[in-house]
């Protein structure tokens, strides 16, 4: 039991969905990119009580109508000319609000309890704690900015209109991520990786762990997803059993190798492709080619730092 | 032994020729899911239920996007971005190469002790970070080209991913290190987080050189680009 449940948060977050949704049922009533934003705003308000089958069924119409092309920004936005020009920089205090309220919460919050029930769910405290920085600043904002929080609902779906489809791809990924799980795709992996590659030599162990890392992080788009694969397959079987590797020098380095693959590749959207689309790139892979150079070095550094730490 | 079912891997190989051939990464992803479904023998409601849950336990990732998307566009209402400028504006010998260094220091040390939130693609590089690059170089560099600029802010992306892949690796108690010391011990083995967090430091500290060191090339860039841009000018002129 818990007061302030991640629940409130996503029914928000549905309440802005939902705003859009209806802009742009508006804006084109025969649109059917509508229904994109309104399905996706309905996984987030009833996504609880809906059986995983239709939730499911759900997911995958919303995939084939972004798919098909008709989820595009309708653009009509009259923010421009309502835009008022302030001249101090108090404009400032609700972008830093966010993460002091958010550690405000971790920090001092997290143990509160209002007659023996906590405040908090202790396994999300961090994203509870996000979400209160986010309304919090909200009001902050508005007392600031004389504004209303409707005109922050308007402004949001500005912003989501911009962005468009590509904002779910985060979230369809690690989607993708557990369906790989549940149906082995690591222990294929393993097993290949076992059967035709030399794995007697440490360097090579080391080589094929921190490229497999970033190749599989490249390929699929999250290291998490590739870690347990690359961990499973080459990290404990050969240089931690065989080599009697320090484990935790192993993990640190295989995530983060990982990390250099995700530098790399359009897959993981939401650090590559979608600030591309917030900063109106006209290239969507360009962020992408300015990381690839330190990404590429940073992997050649690893192999060396890792065999070196091992030889040690 | 228990023969392995290489048959899922395919999954994996649809999303790399789904991205390789361009086609719409949502289609590719939906595509693998089913693929890789089949291929573990699991019937059609399986699919869209292991679909369907999957779709809602991960929906704090689109959270964290959206919610501040409110607090943003009210900001750019209330003209944030020409407060920013404003404010950069000041420091008149300010180079894009320093600020990029100094907001890559600053994301990767704020990301290590755990303020990941510091940062963020929409939090700050659209509203602040980007906003800013384009005022020094406009400053410095009349008549600079749009592909420039737009490199200029890909490499403000760019710090703000590397600043917090790199950062946040080395603070205790972030998802990642969780992650690894949870997946260590199934495996028998016990680390303490600690231990994985500061293995972290090696590379960060590396990462932040070489990355500087890219960074500080660009002021370089910039000059070259310009002075050809003088040189096309007095051509015009003559």
């Amino acid at each position: 039991m818990t007061i302030i449940k991640m629940d409130y948060f996503y029914f928000i977050t549905g309440i802005i969905l939902l705003v859009n949704a209806l802009k742009v049922f508006k804006s084109n009533g025969k649109s059917i990119g509508g229904l994109f934003w309104l399905i996706y705003a309905l996984l987030f308000i009833i996504g609880d009580i809906l059986p995983d089958t239709i939730a499911g069924i759900l997911v995958v119409v919303m995939i084939i109508i972004a798919g098909i092309g008709v989820v595009k920004p309708i653009g009509a936005s009259t923010t421009k000319q309502q835009r008022s020009l302030r001249t101090d920089n108090k404009v400032f205090i609700p972008a830093l609000a966010i993460p002091l309220i958010t550690l405000f919460c971790i920090f001092i919050l997290k143990d509160i309890q209002v007659s023996g029930v906590n405040l908090f769910e202790p396994k999300h405290i961090t994203l509870v704690g996000i979400g209160l920085g986010c309304i919090f600043s909200l009001i902050l904002a508005c007392i600031i900015y004389r504004d209303t929080p409707i005109n922050a609902f308007f402004e949001s779906s500005r912003l989501l209109d911009a962005i468009s489809y590509p904002i779910v791809l985060p979230q369809l990924l690690a989607m993708l991520g557990i369906v790989f799980a549940s149906c082995g795709v690591g222990t294929a992996v393993a097993y290949l990786v076992n059967t035709y590659l030399d794995v007697s030599y440490l360097f090579t162990g080391v080589a094929i762990y921190v490229f497999g890392m970033a190749i599989l992080t490249i390929l699929v788009g999250n290291a998490f997803v590739a870690f347990p694969v690359m961990m499973s397959g080459v990290g404990i079987p050969v240089l931690i059993h065989s080599f009697h590797a320090d484990p935790a020098i192993v993990a640190s380095m295989g995530m983060l190798s990982g990390y250099c693959g995700t530098l790399m590749t359009p897959m993981a959207a939401n650090f590559n492709i979608v600030p591309a689309v917030l900063l109106e790139l006209p290239d969507k892979n360009q962020i992408i080619r300015v990381q690839l150079p330190t990404g590429a070095i940073i992997l050649l550094v690893n192999v060396m730092l890792l065999y070196l730490l091992l030889k040690i | 032994m228990q023969t392995v079912n290489l048959l899922p891997l395919y999954g994996v190989m649809v999303v790399a020729i789904g991205f390789l051939f361009r086609l719409n990464p949502l289609i590719s992803i939906l595509i693998s899911a089913i693929i890789t479904s089949v291929a573990a023998n699991k019937s059609i409601p399986d699919i869209l239920a292991l679909i369907g849950s999957g779709f809602i336990k991960t929906r704090n990732l689109s959270f964290l996007v959206i919610l501040p998307l409110a607090i943003i566009g009210l900001m750019e209402k209330h003209s944030l971005r020409e407060r920013a400028q404003a404010l950069i504006s000041r420091f008149a010998n300010l180079t894009v190469s320093r600020l990029l260094i100094t907001y890559l220091f600053l994301r990767q040390l704020t990301a290590s002790v755990g303020l990941a939130m510091f940062g963020g693609q929409a939090q700050m590089v659209r509203p602040l970070l980007a906003p800013m690059i384009e005022e020094i170089a406009r400053k410095k560099y009349k008549n600079i080209p749009r592909e420039t600029l737009d490199l200029l802010k890909a490499h403000g992306a760019a710090c703000d991913n590397i600043g917090l892949f790199f950062g946040e690796d080395i603070f205790v108690a972030f998802g990642a290190v969780i992650l690894m010391t949870t997946f260590l011990h199934e495996f028998g083995i016990h680390v303490e987080p600690i231990h994985v967090a500061f293995w972290g430091i090696p590379t960060a500290l590396c990462i932040f050189i070489a990355h500087a060191y890219r960074l500080y090339l660009l002021d370089q860039y910039l000059k070259k680009i310009a002075t050809i841009l003088e040189h096309e000018t007095d051509n015009d002129h003559n």
